[in-house]
């Protein structure tokens, strides 16, 4: 059967979604349709609204609605020390860890040559021009080759100046039995341990 | 699935790797018998092992563009790159990528990538050079050998004169060309002093660009503080 042409247009949105194929954006839009217009409409709206609204942080880079994000406009906490990380969603998963009183500075990305993605790319010339105005850097990008080498560039694109760089510990995980711990973690939690 | 052909296990090289879906990777990978091949490996979001520079075997299942990965162990321990030998090793791959056509099998190509990351992790020689090797025998390996001791006529180089590099055929003689023989020779005798290294790196460049497709390599651009441009 063929859908009539709104409904297919709609199926067809929904297929931009990560993880939703044509069968579970056909189910969404029928559910949508028979049971919930009212939900939908709002959806409709907020999608709207969200995707001609959030914009980048002009400082960090991250989701923002104005042109600073709430972290950057925030006199509480220690501008001078940024956290480089890969993601949005990483941002959020040090806020919830609740550790952490400094801004971020978000690449969206890493370093990736093959992909065509070089240190312009990630913002990094951004940085760069924001490096006067830091005192300390944090860099928790992935623990991949790529991660590795983003977190490289940077630092030696900090090399020569007073700026204080450190790399986020890796190691094994709280709660874990080591027996589970795969082999490169371990090695790399026996390398970096510390003196009590 | 009427034919699941599975064959296994290969020794092979993770090249790339590229998010596919939620939690899947799409992987190109450097085998001795198939070449260069993409498999798609179901939650490999989450397979710390799927990683550059790391010897594994791998079974695949499948013929076509994309083959189907299955089972995955260590062949090996992991290069350690670092810093400057890790760019290098990005280059490699990038290269690779962009050089090699899929399925198209180099048996030696394999040896050489192992031996050229255990050159960069060992820092034994200046990176630069280490790479040079690996490009003159990759372009052997894939048919455009270039020779450095002869020009494209089978004369050999000579001290006075000057060369340009004619694509498919070779070093020319040229009053007006860009490399001197008698660096070219000092390269070939592998005598790496600095203004050889900077020939080397230029003429490779050319060597290699008809093959890139016109786009430069993207690694070259991680180089920004190596002194002697290690690309």
């Amino acid at each position: 059967m063929k859908h009539s042409p709104l409904v297919q247009r709609l199926i067809e949105g929904f297929t931009v979604l990560p993880g939703v194929g044509p069968r579970s954006a056909q189910r969404m839009t029928y559910w949508l349709l028979e049971r919930n217009r009212e939900g939908g409409s709002r959806l409709a709206l907020a999608l709207e609204a969200a995707m001609q609204g959030v914009k980048h942080c002009a400082r960090c880079r991250n989701f923002a609605e104005d042109d600073l994000c709430p972290v950057c406009s925030d006199p509480r906490r220690d501008q001078a020390q940024v956290c480089i990380v890969e993601s949005p969603a990483d941002v959020l998963a040090i806020e919830q860890s609740g550790e952490y009183r400094g801004r971020y500075f978000v690449l969206i990305g890493h370093l990736s040559p093959i992909d065509g993605i070089g240190p312009e790319e990630i913002g990094l010339n951004l940085l760069e021009r924001q490096l006067s105005e830091v005192s300390e850097l944090i860099l928790a990008t992935g623990t991949t080759v790529e991660g590795e080498a983003t977190s490289h560039y940077i630092q030696e694109m900090v090399r020569g100046t007073s700026i204080s760089v450190s790399r986020i510990a890796q190691g094994v995980p709280m709660g874990g039995d080591l027996e589970y711990v795969d082999g490169a973690t371990l090695a790399q939690a026996m390398k970096s341990r510390r003196k009590l | 699935m009427a034919t699941s052909e599975k064959f296994a296990p290969f020794l092979c090289w993770v090249l790339h790797r590229r998010p596919y879906r939620n939690t899947s990777v799409i992987v190109d990978l450097l085998s001795a018998d198939s070449g260069r091949v993409a498999a798609i490996a179901r939650g490999g979001q989450r397979q710390p092992l799927l990683q550059p520079f790391r010897p594994l075997w791998v079974e695949w299942r499948g013929r076509g563009e994309l083959r189907s990965l299955g089972a995955i162990e260590p062949a090996g321990v992991a290069f350690a790159l670092q810093g400057e030998a890790l760019y290098c090793g990005l280059y490699l791959n990038e290269m690779l990528v962009r050089l090699l056509h899929r399925d198209d099998a180099h048996p030696e190509l394999q040896e050489v990538y192992a031996a050229t990351l255990a050159a960069l992790a060992a820092k034994e020689l200046p990176v630069d050079i280490i790479l040079r090797h690996f490009e003159l025998r990759l372009l052997d390996l894939i048919g455009y050998g270039l020779s450095l001791d002869q020009d494209a006529n089978g004369q050999p180089l000579l001290s006075g004169l000057r060369y340009r590099l004619s694509p498919g055929q070779g070093l020319l003689l040229d009053v007006s060309g860009p490399f001197s023989g008698e660096i070219l020779n000092d390269i070939a005798a592998g005598h790496w002093h600095d203004e050889a290294r900077r020939l080397a790196r230029d003429l490779m460049r050319e060597a290699l660009s008809p093959h890139l497709g016109g786009r430069p390599l993207v690694s070259r651009s991680l180089f920004r503080n190596a002194g002697k441009g290690a690309s």
